[in-house]
């Protein structure tokens, strides 16, 4: 009983630290969150070249999707021009 | 040293998790970053305690210290040190444990890759871990603790070892596979939760959790196959599958999962069902948890009885305080939980969808009931009723052939809305060549009316994929004049969701063959009191019963029969073992079965034969005369069944693992999802 107890002691006491020193600290200033999703990170680590494919692969699918009818002309339309908007803000980055 | 920490981590795992439940909570409410972190320390440290207190029974296990009662129960000198090593799952206390460890270091992978979760959302997400995680600490801490000592003098020289049944190859991965499984819900729930505290309920919680629902998918659907192949290497029954409520209970959740994983797409792509979303990923951890109270609380016997015990009404009180938290949330939340558009049209993706979570719900629904149905006949009438294997699958084939006929049909509609001509025309070829596949068969001699639906479907669902796909191929050579094989590696590798979408439809179709392939089409027979040097015939095959002998193994005493086989149309003989083992200690007699699969067979007309199992039980066995009585079961395509399997988990890994590009195109820009494109500077 007293091994038992002299062990919990230690985890909790080393514990009790590890939860502890957050509160410690300054807290941060709220950030404001910004659109984008949780891929944006993701995204952001994309070299020109690797976007430019990524581009020509939703190009495809959307022509490869209308052939197959999947989607209509319209919404064809509608999403290779949001495709080519991602492409013309992708243009303004630069590459890692 | 080791054995007491790993006591006292148990303990304090209690109290740690309660502070990660608390930080969360009171960190969601105040908006302190800081709580949120010391939270999110809180599943960390909760984690090393777990794993603390794993090592530590592991350590028991293994050097056979019967002082601990768990051990004593579980383990034996003469264990083989693998099984010594799966005792840790073998009984309710290790399973306990083992489960709360997978939580613990699920929410801290969740804690390590918090970064893309919204601020606002990390503190609800950690709070909700440290909830489940709360409650197992307890269940392990303070109602099934495996680290109970026996009092002195009362401790055994040997233990009494794992339940025969237990011992298996097959058993050291099936529960650990499960649990992975049932633990990882945890994670999708926890995000279902957080983005109800928090508000942020638009496509973000569901992005988040989609590889986890993904991972959740492939352990359930591994844990699940994995248990029907013991069940029919190890049970001597000859099936796999008999609606045990233990089975049930593991194939409930991957139902509701599979409807999440659809309907999270629409919520991905047009922002729609977003109660149903967060009711799905809620359910489907309840129904792991409801699975643990089954086998735990005896309310119904199944042939995972010799875990009885108690413990199931902490369950059932954790599933209700948590179902009605869910639904107090979503009834907080209605106004934002409103989808930002209706369904447009029944002739839609969306639609598809809508009606496969309905057919997945409903069969769910379906097996429930029969399930409970002794519990509700008992309350209802004073007479408990229970329903039959049979019952069972007459009950759930007309929503399975529903769902796979939609499987066929749904990545071929458009979203938003599509012609009912033009899907019609899409459709006859695959839809032709279905019925003209049952036809076929039926020419052949098939009769069987549901097995001919379920093959003629599966004709109908590899013919619209395989269209597709070959579709793709086509048009990618067109335009990139690319061969053949780089046309479809860089099909398969750029647009891993869908063609690993397609992966995964495509194994549950293989597995059908080998569900109606084989069910209505088994033979059997018994051939009893041959002598050693007998000769008979089943089925084409050519068995020899050759004689037996006695082995003794350190724990259990076998007699094999020795019988030789040779397939039909072929000349050369394969040795088949079956047995039966009494095992000393627990005088349990066990069965084990001799299966000769046939994955090429002897002569070209004999094709229909491929995947057939050969399935022999001894079922009796004289020591002094050497007379024997087999019992034989062929059992057409089977094998087929557990390739399918191989193929969804192989389809489910591909589909998670996106590439970075792939992320791009889909949602990162979100050229795809109703979100606006972000303007970046």
């Amino acid at each position: 009983v007293l091994g038992l107890l002299v062990s919990m002691l230690v985890l909790l006491v080393l514990s009790g630290a590890f939860l502890i020193k957050p509160l410690l600290a300054e807290e941060p200033p709220v950030v404001e969150e910004t659109a984008g999703g949780p891929e944006a990170g993701r995204v952001a680590s994309l070299t020109r070249e690797e976007r430019r494919q990524a581009i020509d692969e939703l190009m495809w699918r959307l022509d490869h999707d209308l052939a197959t009818g999947r989607i209509d002309a319209d919404e064809h339309r509608r999403l290779k021009e949001r495709a080519e908007q991602a492409e013309r803000a992708g243009r303004g980055k630069r590459a890692p | 040293v080791l054995l007491l920490l790993a006591q006292g981590a148990i303990l304090v795992c209690v109290p740690v998790a309660a502070w990660a439940a608390f930080a969360g909570l009171a960190g969601g409410l105040n908006g302190s970053r800081n709580l949120a972190v010391s939270s999110g320390r809180g599943l960390l440290a909760g984690f090393a305690l777990t794993a603390l207190a794993c090592a530590g029974l592991l350590k028991a296990l293994l050097t056979d210290d019967f002082r601990i009662e768990y051990v004593a129960d579980y383990s034996s000198t003469v264990q083989p040190l693998l099984y010594k090593f799966a005792a840790i799952w073998g009984g309710q206390g290790g399973s306990l444990l083992v489960w709360l460890f997978l939580i613990g270091l699920f929410a801290a992978i969740t804690v390590w890759r918090s970064e893309p979760v919204p601020a606002r959302m990390r503190p609800w997400l950690f709070a909700v871990q440290g909830v489940v995680m709360l409650f197992f600490a307890v269940l392990v801490a303070f109602v099934a603790n495996p680290f109970v000592r026996l009092p002195a003098g009362h401790v055994p020289p040997d233990g009494m070892g794992l339940n025969p049944l237990l011992l298996n190859p097959w058993m050291i991965v099936h529960p650990p596979a499960l649990l992975i499984g049932y633990a990882a819900t945890t994670v999708p729930f926890a995000f279902a939760v957080a983005a109800l505290a928090s508000g942020r309920l638009d496509e973000t919680w569901v992005r988040l959790a989609r590889r986890w629902a993904m991972f959740t998918f492939t352990f359930l659907t591994l844990g699940i196959v994995l248990g029907a192949y013991w069940a029919y290497v190890e049970l001597g029954w000859g099936g796999y599958w008999a609606w045990d409520p233990v089975e049930n209970a593991s194939l409930m959740p991957w139902l509701v999962l599979v409807a999440y994983l659809h309907s999270s797409i629409v919520q991905e792509r047009r922002g729609m069902l977003k109660v149903w979303n967060v009711s799905m990923a809620s359910l489907t951890f309840l129904l792991s948890i409801y699975g643990t109270f089954l086998t735990r609380s005896g309310i119904i016997s199944s042939v995972h009885a010799f875990a009885k015990s108690s413990i199931g009404t902490w369950f059932a009180v954790f599933m209700a305080l948590t179902a009605l938290a869910v639904i107090a949330l979503i009834v907080w939340r209605r106004r934002e939980l409103r989808g930002s558009d209706s369904l447009g049209s029944f002739v839609s993706r969306e639609a598809a969808v809508w009606a496969s979570n309905i057919l997945l719900v409903g069969t769910t629904v379906v097996i429930f009931f029969l399930t409970m149905l002794p519990v509700f006949s008992e309350l209802w009438s004073g007479n408990q009723m229970t329903a039959e294997p049979i019952q069972f699958t007459r009950a759930t084939r007309p929503w399975f052939l529903a769902l796979v006929l939609l499987m066929g049909i749904g990545p071929l509609v458009a979203w938003r809305k599509m012609r009912p001509g033009r899907l019609a025309r899409l459709l006859a070829p695959h839809l032709i060549a279905g019925v003209a596949f049952a036809g076929l068969l039926f020419l052949l001699g098939a009769r069987e009316p549901w097995s001919l639906a379920f093959l003629g479907a599966v004709a109908f669902v590899v013919g619209g994929h395989a269209f597709d796909f070959v579709r793709a191929v086509r048009l990618r050579r067109a335009q990139r004049d690319d061969s053949l094989l780089s046309a479809v590696g860089s099909l398969m590798r750029h647009h891993r969701r869908r063609y690993g979408g397609y992966l995964v439809h495509i194994g549950v179709v293989v597995s059908l063959i080998g569900i109606a392939g084989s069910g209505p089409y088994t033979e059997e027979a018994t051939f009893e009191n041959l002598q050693p040097g007998e000769s008979f015939s089943f089925a084409g095959y050519e068995l020899t019963y050759e004689g037996f002998d006695g082995q003794r193994n350190p724990r259990y005493d076998a007699l094999v029969g020795h019988v030789t086989v040779v397939r039909p149309g072929g000349s050369e003989k394969a040795a088949l073992r079956p047995e039966r083992r009494l095992y000393r200690r627990t005088e349990q007699a066990t069965t084990e079965v001799a299966v000769l699969s046939t994955v090429v067979p002897p002569s070209l007309g004999e094709l229909a034969r491929v995947g057939e199992d050969l399935y022999l039980i001894q079922a009796y066995l004289d020591n002094a005369s050497g007379r024997a009585s087999f019992q034989l079961i062929v059992h057409p395509f089977l094998n087929w069944l557990w390739l399918g399997s191989l193929l969804v988990i192989i389809g489910a890994h591909w589909a998670a693992w996106p590439s970075r590009q792939e992320v791009l195109l889909l949602f990162g820009e979100g050229v795809l999802s109703e979100q606006p494109v972000p303007a970046r500077a």
